[in-house]
């Protein structure tokens, strides 16, 4: 009986001392939840997460940012930057191959830069990089871009440029449904709405990598579904969800919850070609009237942080920085009526309604401002009548959600520049465009962080938004996940490093 | 008789088909935010030049009018066209998705109906009993439970009670038959729980009323037995309302799987449809949804054929 016991208990010590240890495992495949389907999967036109998720498997770039959202090497092994800071020559790294087995050339990269650049493709990203004047290829391992004009965020915004094969696309592949890179995993198939799987790059170039065989990504649209799916363990990864799931989820047993700073924030955008927004001392009132802390709570359930401008912990300034940030309804009338609206103001409020932490964003904004007397209409619109809206700057205010940056420039500039690509507000102001020019001009570190300490200044309280809260990022996946570190842009490039213990 | 009853509803048919055919057209084209929108997403970068040639790609700069002949006139020819998304046909993306709602909607359909009989004629004969307030009670709250609720309420007790079962999404039944039964018992239960209820309380009302007929208390003095009494002459006749109803319900059992397939990751027709109407995919929805009509209107056209069956007196003109 007693040596029963004991063999029983050496068992369980070496079960536990499996799950323990810390060597990666190499095999297996990874069921991750998926709450969208995308719409398509070339990642030089693509928008959404949906997307992002998947083709940052199959893509990388020159560089790539790191958990801490600096740059490092990825596809090019090291850099020089001339003087004037116009010329990057980068040396590509050898030994590096496309899922179809052909070599990665600097060729390739130059042609995929190009992609980007060519109006024809129609890329979100192409204006990030207006700056680039020229790129060539000197030598197979060698390539070399041209600035006409310094650019700080340079490496940060090559970290978004997928390297495609110049002759798989040429050929004509449909790169939305066939896409083909130098990732550590390899487009597999796509079942729509079913799922899409990626497999294992056998001759990816970082050594051991990836250690699963495969990443199976299931389109499960409902959230109780994916709950239950994860707690099943059906599924065993559920990346960047909900704060109310994540809630839901802290007490099941054998999930875990990961976390990080997201960079995306909940805003209030006011549409300052109209009355009453068209007057600072208006959107100076709103800010007022608003209590972020208590957004936090009721909305965020205490994982989030208020915050200005810039989110991003190493850029951001504090918002004791901000007058506006001490909730004060009193302070908030006495603006309106100095602003010629003594007995309050009435505007329309349209909210994206495909995000529940924005519709209860708005819900809780409404009460606040209605204290402060602004008496918002709100109107939660389906996603395609909003983006719409949005885009035709059809709205006095309206409550959405951003993704952010790893640099400042990288959102700051077109959405406060005079005419910037999002600026659906219709903002335009001598100096902030003159601060947005230095400040994306100057390359050195510390020159470029007074000129966003200023900035932060100017458009806390006076800009077209009210930043509400930065939140809490949530990945949910189950015990034996090891190895997955999260990163505030969302991306999921550690999905190399993941492995499942046994 | 028959056969010019059957030209004349396949010209009804038609019919049917060319005003819905117009009516999905105009209004996913009235829905606010148009496919070359939805399309960008948050992508500003655009030239209105290039959204003009986006838009001229896609055959959206037409006049509607021109637009839907062109339609037409393929559709006519068999050509439902192409995904705006995938560029696949659309034909193509509904072969795929449609056999997958046809088993859950016809399992669900089948187990309905084989429950709703002998449900509905105990609850006639058990009139005023406990067990039939029991049943009576069941079918009420069958009937008044949203299908959304119901299935994520299945899944939870599922999980809680067989942690081990098999619930969530789908595989084919040829890669693995086992596994492809046991993820469709949950949603052909939520599928067709509200249908076994109302087909219940259809049946119950009918048979009691025929029940009171003449006829009947004829036959029971004849000294027919019961059994010959229910099913020969008393069944027979309270399936006509029933079969009506039926009709009506394979609708609904459509629009029901919309929701069911997305509360159990199912990619039959309805997550289909909700995808292309969501991304204003107009040629997907257009071909989708004139399947799903014609599909009703040819069932609603075998329910008037089985009336014939269950009652010589109906006849077709």
């Amino acid at each position: 009986m007693k040596g029963r016991w004991f063999s029983f208990l050496i068992a369980l010590l070496l079960a536990m001392g499996w799950s323990f240890a810390q060597t990666p495992v190499r095999g297996g495949t990874l069921q991750i939840g998926a709450d969208a389907s995308p719409s398509g999967l070339d990642p030089h036109v693509a928008t959404a997460f949906a997307s992002f998720i998947v083709t940052g498997q199959i893509y990388e770039g020159l560089t790539e940012i790191d958990e801490r959202l600096r740059p490092r090497p990825a596809l090019a092994e090291s850099w020089t930057v001339s003087q004037d800071g116009l010329t990057y020559t980068f040396k590509i790294r050898s030994g590096v191959t496309f899922h179809d087995g052909k070599p990665l050339t600097a060729g390739d990269i130059a042609f995929s830069i190009n992609r980007v650049r060519d109006p024809k493709t129609g890329s979100p990203i192409a204006s990030r990089i207006n700056l680039i004047k020229d790129v060539r290829a000197t030598s197979p391992t060698q390539l070399v871009v041209e600035l006409s004009q310094p650019f700080a965020p340079m490496l940060i915004e090559l970290a978004n440029i997928a390297v495609m094969s110049e002759d798989y696309v040429k050929a004509g592949n449909d790169m939305q449904r066939k896409p083909m890179g130098t990732g550590p995993f390899a487009f597999k198939e796509w079942v729509p709405d079913t799922y899409i799987l990626l497999e294992r790059h056998p001759r990816y170039w970082r050594q051991g990598r990836p250690y699963l065989d495969a990443l199976r990504y299931n389109i499960v649209p409902d959230a109780a579904t994916r709950q239950v799916g994860l707690a099943s363990g059906t599924y065993q990864f559920l990346p960047n969800i909900d704060p109310s799931l994540a809630v839901t989820l802290r007490n099941t047993p054998n999930v875990k919850l990961i976390t990080t700073q997201d960079l995306a924030y909940s805003l209030i955008g006011m549409n300052v070609s109209r009355k009453p927004f068209d007057n600072p001392r208006v959107r100076e009132a709103l800010n007022y009237a608003l209590n972020r802390q208590q957004i936090v709570q009721a909305v965020y359930f205490g994982n989030g942080t208020p915050a200005g401008p810039l989110g991003l912990r190493s850029w951001a300034s504090p918002t004791s920085a901000f007058p506006c940030y001490n909730t004060n309804p009193a302070r908030a009338r006495e603006l309106l009526a100095q602003a010629g609206y003594p007995n309050g103001v009435d505007f329309g409020m349209i909210v994206i309604g495909s995000n529940k932490t924005v519709v209860d964003a708005a819900q809780v904004v409404q009460q606040q401002l209605a204290l402060a007397g602004f008496r918002a209409k709100v109107e939660v619109l389906e996603q395609g009548k909003f983006i719409q809206e949005w885009r035709n700057s059809n709205f006095d205010t309206f409550a959405s959600i951003n993704g952010g940056n790893a640099d400042p420039d990288g959102y700051l500039f077109r959405t406060f520049s005079t005419g910037g690509s999002t600026n659906v507000f219709k903002f335009s102001n001598p100096t902030v465009d003159r601060l947005l020019n230095q400040g994306r001009t100057t390359v050195n570190e510390e020159a470029r962080r007074p000129i966003y300490a200023r900035l932060q200044v100017e458009l806390a309280c006076q800009g077209p938004i009210a930043h509400l809260v930065y939140g809490t990022l949530f990945s949910a996946a189950r015990e034996n996940v090891q190895g997955f570190k999260p990163i505030p842009t969302r991306s999921l490039i550690y999905l190399r490093d993941t492995w499942l213990a046994r | 008789m028959m056969l010019s009853f059957l030209v004349k509803r396949s010209l009804d048919l038609l019919f049917v088909l060319f005003g819905v055919s117009v009516l999905v057209f105009l209004m996913i084209r009235l829905i606010p935010g148009d496919a070359v929108q939805i399309m960008l997403g948050a992508n500003t970068e655009i030239t209105p030049e290039g959204l003009a040639a986006l838009r001229e790609k896609l055959g959206l700069n037409k006049p509607i009018f021109v637009q839907y002949w062109d339609w037409l006139s393929a559709a006519l020819r068999g050509d439902l066209g192409q995904s705006i998304w995938t560029g696949r046909p659309i034909s193509e993306e509904i072969l795929q998705r449609l056999p997958i709602t046809l088993e859950l909607t016809f399992l669900s359909l089948i187990i309905a109906i084989g429950l709703a009989i002998p449900v509905g004629v105990l609850t006639a004969y058990w009139r005023n009993s406990s067990a039939e307030y029991l049943i009576r009670l069941f079918s009420i709250t069958g009937v008044t439970l949203p299908s959304f609720w119901l299935g994520t309420l299945l899944i939870f007790l599922v999980f809680k009670l067989a942690p081990g079962w098999q619930s969530l999404g789908y595989v084919p039944f040829s890669q693995d038959p086992w596994g492809h039964i046991s993820r469709l018992v949950l949603p052909v239960i939520t599928l067709s729980l509200p249908m076994l209820a109302g087909l219940g309380r259809v049946l119950r009302s009918s048979l009691l009323d025929v029940l009171n007929q003449d006829y009947i208390r004829t036959a029971r003095s004849k000294g027919l037995s019961e059994r010959v009494v229910l099913y020969k002459h008393a069944l027979r006749n309270a399936m006509i309302p029933l079969v009506t109803v039926i009709g009506i319900q394979v609708g609904y059992l459509f629009g029901g799987a919309i929701v069911v397939e997305q509360v159990f990751a199912i990619p039959g027709m309805g997550r289909l449809i909700l995808g292309a109407i969501n991304e204003r995919n107009y040629p997907l929805i257009q071909g989708a949804i004139l399947l799903v009509t014609t599909a009703f209107v040819l069932i609603n056209l075998l329910v008037d054929l089985v009336y014939a069956k269950l009652d010589p007196r109906v006849e077709y003109a």
